[in-house]
């Protein structure tokens, strides 16, 4: 499992002694490996914490330090003990305590939460250094798009914050949260983060299949194939690109990938959804009802009769098959062991999400250029049905 | 109404977080996606995984497209037939 966050002892972990027990009501001078480490973790896209056994008032002291400010997101300063502390911050991460490491000195420290949590990987300082410049404890490279998932934990905090001060309804938070989902298709520029969505989506993602990237490059070249994307932001910050799929143009129902029918051949051939995925980075927000609405909506557009869509009926992803039945998604046809391929007339109503302003590229460039085409007016005039 | 469909109707209004007394009352057909009912798509997995743990039935493993996911009768028909 991916790191991605490790959570700090302080005292005589990130500096030397013990905070509290010092006469001035200041914190000592961090040890500059441990700063060091933390800014190589973040620029990894690793998010550091903190689990300290000390009052909590020393959490003021931490917040106005210049040099420790804005370094850890969710820290936890509690004399409780620190399995609890690192359950609290998991469960806001919204990530699994086995993508979590725990440093610390103090061996008792380190014993109680191996024992109490023993998914989580637990070292000494000099441990964490160690596998730190060997390159084995995140072997991800520095990316740009790996130190903005940082930000964006920082940014998912500040959201939930927002949420619990509001006390409209959930619909009415949405709302106000000035949701915009730019929707395009996908070009080289975006392969790199389409195959980390393959490797690192579950909840949201049909088939769990690992395509490689010579493979995608040749789809978004391909005129059979359709490789939508989708990007959202929001008032408290951007998520990046938070949803995809391969979609095939024409295509039959057969298990295997030829496709059956001509594109245009008898009649309106289907479009499949051979792989849909969305990042559990936006969940809650019906991003993936909202994207599906739109590969509905481009099918219709294209003549298409029915949008079908493979999906693996014995991964994780329940809640898609529950959200695709919802969609009005019926069976269609058993396509092998645990395959099943649904599918859906275009007919009628396609779902659409109210708190979840669409924006296509065009969209984007109008509000640039002024420039209108055809098929902003009719996806403007469907956004003026809803 | 028998014990599989009023336990189901228990275990959809704590997913749905309505008052119990209220989805006890409602029409057999009432189409759980539908704009009485509203289910998400995460209250539904929970609904599946409340009747797993009741009945011991794993609806996603047996009903692969979902079909019975339509009224609370035909949740209460599946489950019934499974439960056997």
């Amino acid at each position: 499992m991916t790191v991605k966050c490790v959570v700090w002892d302080l005292d005589g972990t990130v500096w030397p002694g013990v905070a509290i027990e010092r006469s001035t009501r200041e914190l000592p001078e961090p040890f500059p490996r441990a700063l060091a480490a933390m800014a190589a973790l973040e620029e990894r896209g690793v998010v550091n914490s903190v689990a300290s056994r000390t009052d909590p008032s020393m959490a003021e002291l931490l917040a106005a330090d210049p040099g420790l400010a804005n370094r850890f997101v969710v820290p936890q300063l509690s004399w409780g003990d620190k399995d609890q502390a690192i359950r609290r911050i998991v469960d806001e991460l919204g990530i699994s305590p086995s993508a979590t490491v725990f440093v610390d000195d103090n061996p008792f420290e380190r014993a109680q939460v191996a024992a109490l949590l023993p998914e989580v990987r637990v070292l000494a300082p000099d441990e964490l250094y160690a596998q730190l410049d060997a390159g084995t404890l995140v072997p991800a490279p520095a990316t740009e798009e790996a130190r903005r998932r940082v930000d964006r934990y920082r940014e998912e905090q500040a959201r939930r914050a927002a949420e619990q001060e509001f006390t409209g309804s959930r619909e009415e938070f949405l709302r106000a949260c000035g949701m915009v989902l730019t929707v395009g298709t996908a070009g080289p520029a975006d392969l790199p983060r389409i195959g980390e969505l393959t490797e690192r989506t579950h909840r949201f993602n049909t088939t769990g299949e690992q395509w490689p990237l010579e493979r995608l490059a040749g789809l978004i070249d391909d005129p059979r194939w359709f490789v939508p994307v989708a990007r959202l932001t929001d008032r408290f910050g951007e998520y990046g690109l938070i949803s995809t799929a391969l979609v095939e143009r024409g295509a039959g129902t057969g298990p295997d990938r030829a496709v059956d029918a001509a594109p245009g051949g008898d009649g309106h051939p289907d479009w499949r959804l051979r792989l849909f995925m969305s990042s559990c980075r936006a969940a809650g927000r019906d991003v993936p009802v909202a994207v599906l609405g739109w590969i509905m909506r481009e099918a219709r557009a294209a003549g298409a009769a029915r949008l079908l869509v493979d999906i693996r009926t014995d991964l994780a992803n329940l809640e898609l098959r529950v959200l695709l039945r919802r969609a009005g998604f019926g069976r269609v046809a058993v396509t092998g062991e645990h395959a099943l391929l649904l599918g859906r007339d275009l007919t009628g109503e396609l779902p659409v999400v109210p708190h979840l302003r669409l924006s296509t590229e065009q969209d984007r460039t109008i509000e640039r250029t002024g420039a209108v085409t055809e098929h902003d007016r009719t996806v403007a005039q469907d956004r003026v049905v809803r | 109404m028998d014990v599989v469909e009023t336990e189901i109707r228990t275990i959809l209004a704590r997913v749905l977080d309505r008052d119990p007394a209220l989805v006890a009352e409602l029409p057999v057909g009432t189409e759980l996606f539908g704009p009485e009912l509203n289910l998400t798509s995460l209250a539904g997995a929970r609904l599946l995984a409340g009747v797993q743990d009741r009945f011991g039935v794993d609806v996603a493993a047996e009903d692969w497209a979902l079909e019975s996911l339509t009224s609370i009768g035909t949740l209460a028909d599946f489950v019934r037939g499974a439960v056997g």
